[in-house]
């Protein structure tokens, strides 16, 4: 008897012991990801996909707007974030803030796969050094419905043309309201003559049946036929042509265009791992997949070899004079959205 | 000695009501009414030097005024509309069909228990080009097959009426079920015809619970926004999208206080003028 329970607890302490010691020694680093929910960094097959390759665990954390994402790293991201998705809009905020540090691209293998137009732009650099990398893009051009639109469609002018009046829709945000309409008058997008611009909404306005602010209220407004015409994201537009939905999607010569790019931010806790999950985030394995799951309304790849094998209704150029949502000081955008709230309240005629 | 303690004690027991009502009614409205008069924050220097020039500046803008216009006008009209689809169905349940009443307001009462956030998105549904509404209007030959009800004055209104409706109801409800049936039978015995008795005693009579009603139903929907939005678009504008856009986009505190207040004082006297035509009414039914 005695004996017996002697060597039960042996026994026990054996195995809890052996349990201890395997689960310090599979103890895994974690990466810390800053990203948008759902936004392709969180999806199950990405996770697992990493994992495997890293021998690591993967965790993110969510914000839902960009300034968020900055609050996010100042008060006690750095030091616990690894790797970030800001726009490109936000990298020389975030850099002026002492929140990133620069990126060494030698250590990234496929850098060389992304597109040239995208890795040159000097909102991804500072001081001479790189801080951001691109890694999905789109721009916010034209869609129209070409069974009830029989006119040619070229650019942001569409967006005016009395003939669509009761029939289109406006994105309903301030910075690119103001940027194609600028785009459209032929001012500078950065600097645009606001009393012209505002002018030029308020016109815009009369075609309008309302504004358009989330995915479901174009996708809603379209697929009923209320509208025929509108601005709208380009992964929006290829997610409604996926869903049966003919749309056609114009990119305008001056295009205002979007980049998001990952950032390592300083005193990063495992820079190893944040170098290799950026890598990953650009290779072909995960671009290509993610690129063609419609579903997700993916933007276009940064990746130029998948950019380039995308079927052609999916695959978008990177335009040259591209206009980038990019850099916009504090004062100019407190203007810019004073500007639109009064466009959005000030009632004006329809036109017939 | 004990009435000085009753009286004390009477104030006592009312303290509480009246501090909660002085904290959170009175001091916000004093710091509403000080905002609004602060120079605007936009254009920084007063032009005018005068201590109203904010809604000066609301008053001199045409589109202001418009909005403004909409604000009264088209909850004046939910509520006339209300009021004319919700006599008759207070009657039929204070008089009518007394014994089946209390199942019947409980279905009149269904939109209370739905979100009204859900509501309006159902009559966005409703009224969008092939929606239920919209078909059925175009199979009686009423409307072209493209032509959409949505993003319209008449379907911001309607979805007021439908909304606003169970008060209107209730509160006529209120007046008529006091009429005591001693009164129309009496009516009836000395030959008074429906007309007579409608003009004489059951329209009078109701008229409290009628401008009850207005007050229940004008006076918010003059500070709606949710729907002008959603089912009005960029086609009908009210001062309430106005003010939330000023508190959440813009975050100009001045103007909004200032429009608040304007659309306060604009919706009070709105109603004061239906109130004081539902009393000219009673007499002038009484021929």
């Amino acid at each position: 008897m005695e004996n017996r329970s002697t060597y039960v607890r042996r026994l026990l302490l054996t195995l809890v012991g052996a349990g201890l010691l395997a689960t310090a020694w599979a103890q895994k680093p974690t990466l810390l990801v800053a990203n948008w929910q759902g936004y392709g960094s969180d999806l199950p097959w990405v996770v697992q996909a990493f994992e495997q390759q890293c021998g690591c665990t993967v965790k993110q954390v969510d914000f839902s707007s960009e300034q968020q994402l900055l609050n996010m790293l100042k008060q006690g991201g750095v030091g616990q974030i690894d790797v970030a998705l800001p726009n490109s809009t936000y990298i020389r905020y975030a850099v002026d803030d002492g929140l990133l540090q620069p990126v060494d691209v030698s250590r990234l293998a496929n850098y060389h796969e992304l597109i040239p137009g995208l890795t040159q732009l000097a909102a991804l650099k500072a001081g001479g050094q790189v801080y951001g990398v691109p890694w999905l893009w789109g721009t916010v051009g034209v869609g129209y419905n070409p069974e009830l639109v029989s006119a040619p469609v070229e650019g942001y002018a569409a967006l005016w043309d009395a003939q669509y009046a009761g029939k289109a829709t406006f994105n309903d945000d301030p910075v690119i309201a103001v940027m194609t309409a600028a785009v459209y008058l032929g001012e500078d997008p950065y600097h645009p003559d606001l009393a012209k611009v505002k002018q030029a909404l308020l016109e815009q306005k009369r075609l309008d049946v309302t504004y358009w602010a989330t995915t479901d209220d174009f996708t809603k407004l379209y697929a009923a036929k209320q509208v025929v015409i509108g601005n709208v994201w380009s992964g929006l537009a290829t997610q409604i042509q996926a869903n049966g939905y003919p749309i056609r999607y114009v990119t305008p010569k001056d295009v205002i265009t979007w980049v998001d790019n990952w950032v390592i931010v300083k005193n990063a806790p495992h820079p190893e791992l944040a170098y290799r999950w950026i890598d990953f985030m650009i290779s072909q394995q995960f671009q290509d997949r993610y690129a063609r799951a419609l579903e997700q309304q993916p933007p276009s790849p940064a990746n130029q070899i998948v950019a380039e094998s995308l079927p052609p209704d999916q695959r978008q150029a990177f335009q040259p004079n591209a206009v980038l949502e990019t850099d916009i000081p504090q004062a100019t955008y407190n203007a810019w959205s004073q500007l639109w709230t009064d466009v959005k309240t000030t009632p004006v005629k329809p036109l017939p | 000695m004990s009435e000085r303690r009753s009286r004390w004690a009477g104030a006592g027991l009312l303290a509480p009501a009246y501090g909660l009502i002085l904290v959170l009614v009175l001091v916000p409205l004093a710091a509403l009414v000080v905002t609004s008069l602060t120079p605007a924050r936009v254009t920084g220097a007063s032009t005018l030097g005068l201590l109203f020039e904010n809604y000066l500046r609301f008053f001199r803008d045409a589109p202001s005024r418009l909005v403004l216009a909409n604000s009264l006008t088209i909850p004046a009209l939910a509520t006339l509309l209300s009021l004319a689809i919700g006599w008759p169905l207070a009657y039929a349940l204070a008089k009518v069909h007394r014994r089946r009443g209390n199942a019947l307001l409980a279905v009149l009462m269904a939109p209370f228990f739905v979100s009204y956030l859900l509501i309006i998105y159902a009559f966005q549904g409703l009224l969008q080009v092939g929606g239920p509404l919209q078909a059925a209007l175009h199979a009686l030959g009423l409307v072209p097959a493209t032509t959409s009800l949505l993003y319209s004055r008449a379907a911001v209104t309607l979805a007021l009426v439908y909304e606003y409706l169970p008060f209107m109801v209730l509160s006529v409800y209120g007046s008529l079920e006091r009429i005591e049936d001693s009164v129309l039978e009496a009516a009836a015995g000395l030959g008074a015809g429906r007309r007579r008795v409608f003009a004489e005693i059951l329209w009078p009579r109701s008229v409290p619970g009628v401008i009850a009603g207005c007050a229940l139903v004008f006076i918010p929907a003059t500070g709606s926004f949710v729907e002008p939005q959603i089912l009005g678009g960029t086609r009908v504008s009210m001062l309430g999208e106005m003010i939330n856009a000023q508190i959440n986009q813009t975050f100009d505190l001045t103007r909004a206080a200032t429009v608040s207040l304007t659309l306060t004082v604009a919706a009070v006297l709105g109603f004061a003028l239906l109130a004081a035509l539902a009393l000219a009414s009673r007499r002038a039914l009484r021929r």
